[in-house]
């Protein structure tokens, strides 16, 4: 598991570098992996993703992990916090399972609970909190499974395939976490 | 009135300027905006008003305006837009009146409608938001008058003073008002 930051029972969470910009590219691209995130309508190519995985890097708000399947060491998405609030002790989530192959086997659940475990004890933070669209229901069970809980829907706040549909609030708190881990 | 961007019946909106700053700065300073603001948890002399404002102009995704009573035409309020987002035709916008002494529900509601009546007829978004203090029952309930709906809680959202308070986001989507 090289520069494993992260581990869990089938899969680690290493930094990104420039060399898996190739890797992600396609995913980024795929509407069936775009369509549960929130990274616009930009078409990537390897380029503006070396730049994306370096900017994020450099940035002291985000923390960008690959996710790496630990059986075949093989890059399977990534993972990470954005928009850190040191004064409030925040940050948002977000995750991208990019090998379709892999859906469906848990490790969206596995990794979002290694970050949320890393907000905690390695930031410090006091809440983590994501945005999740109505129709990615996979995503809302796996964020319920590590303990995230619903704050509130915003109506009409996504535009995808030519309409609008309601984003719900999740967020998940440090005593809630401590609990669960008690 | 000076340089009105949009008028009401007892207020208006205009553009800030430079000779607003030491107004503003003042405003920084009393302890009940600043818990409720993110934006001046910091220290802020006039420098750093300036550098916000300039920062604000310069942003096509943001609109700051002043709320001015137009019989005395002073600065009472502060109003605007940000985080314009085209793709999902959605805004955020923010508020606070900086004099207690004004009537504050009414310099309000009249400054909300406006900011409404631009978001949703020239600007033709389709969502407007906006965060608020959970414990701030007087905004969130003339909020609701206004169209708006309690869309999400969030919890222990803002660290103030040594403990966490809780945001709402309120929201109103076009076409949807009170008792549609």
């Amino acid at each position: 598991m090289p520069n494993a930051i992260a581990v869990g029972s089938r899969l680690y969470l290493r930094p990104l570098t420039r060399a898996d910009a190739a890797a992600l590219v396609p995913w980024v691209n795929d509407p069936e992996v775009t369509r549960t995130l929130a990274i616009g309508l930009r078409v990537m190519d390897v380029r503006a993703e070396e730049v994306f995985i370096e900017k994020t890097n450099a940035s002291t708000h985000d923390v960008l992990f690959g996710i790496v399947a630990r059986e075949t060491d093989q890059l399977i998405g990534s993972t990470g916090l954005d928009q850190t609030d040191f004064q409030n002790q925040s940050a948002s989530f977000g995750i991208m399972i990019g090998e379709k192959s892999e859906w469906g086997k848990g490790y969206g659940t596995e990794a979002t609970a290694l970050v949320v475990q890393y907000a905690f004890e390695e930031l410090h933070l006091n809440r983590v909190q994501l945005h999740v669209y109505e129709y990615n229901l996979r995503g809302i069970r796996a964020y319920e499974k590590v303990g995230f809980r619903r704050e509130g829907v915003l109506r009409q706040e996504h535009v995808y395939d030519g309409r609008f549909w309601d984003t719900i609030i999740m967020a998940i708190l440090r005593e809630e976490w401590e609990k669960m881990n008690s | 009135m000076r340089n009105p961007f949009r008028i009401g019946t007892v207020f208006y909106l205009r553009p800030l300027e430079s000779d607003d700053l030491p107004v503003l700065t003042d405003w920084t300073t009393q302890s009940a905006i600043r818990i409720t603001l993110d934006l001046f948890y910091r220290p802020c002399d006039q420098s750093a008003a300036e550098l916000f404002l300039e920062r604000t102009k310069s942003d096509a995704h943001d609109i700051a305006l002043g709320i001015i009573t137009q019989e005395t035409d002073s600065l009472i309020g502060f109003i605007g837009l940000n985080r314009i987002d085209q793709e999902n035709s959605q805004i955020q916008l923010g508020l606070f009146l900086g004099d207690q002494k004004a009537d504050g529900k009414r310099c309000l509601a009249e400054a909300v409608g406006l900011m409404k009546s631009y978001v949703f007829e020239t600007l033709t978004m389709n969502r407007v938001w906006l965060y608020v203090d959970a414990a701030d029952a007087q905004t969130i309930s003339l909020l609701e008058r206004q169209g708006f709906s309690r869309e999400a809680t969030l919890r222990q959202d803002r660290y103030r003073n040594g403990r966490y308070y809780d945001t709402v986001v309120m929201g109103q989507v076009r076409g949807r008002t009170r008792g549609e």
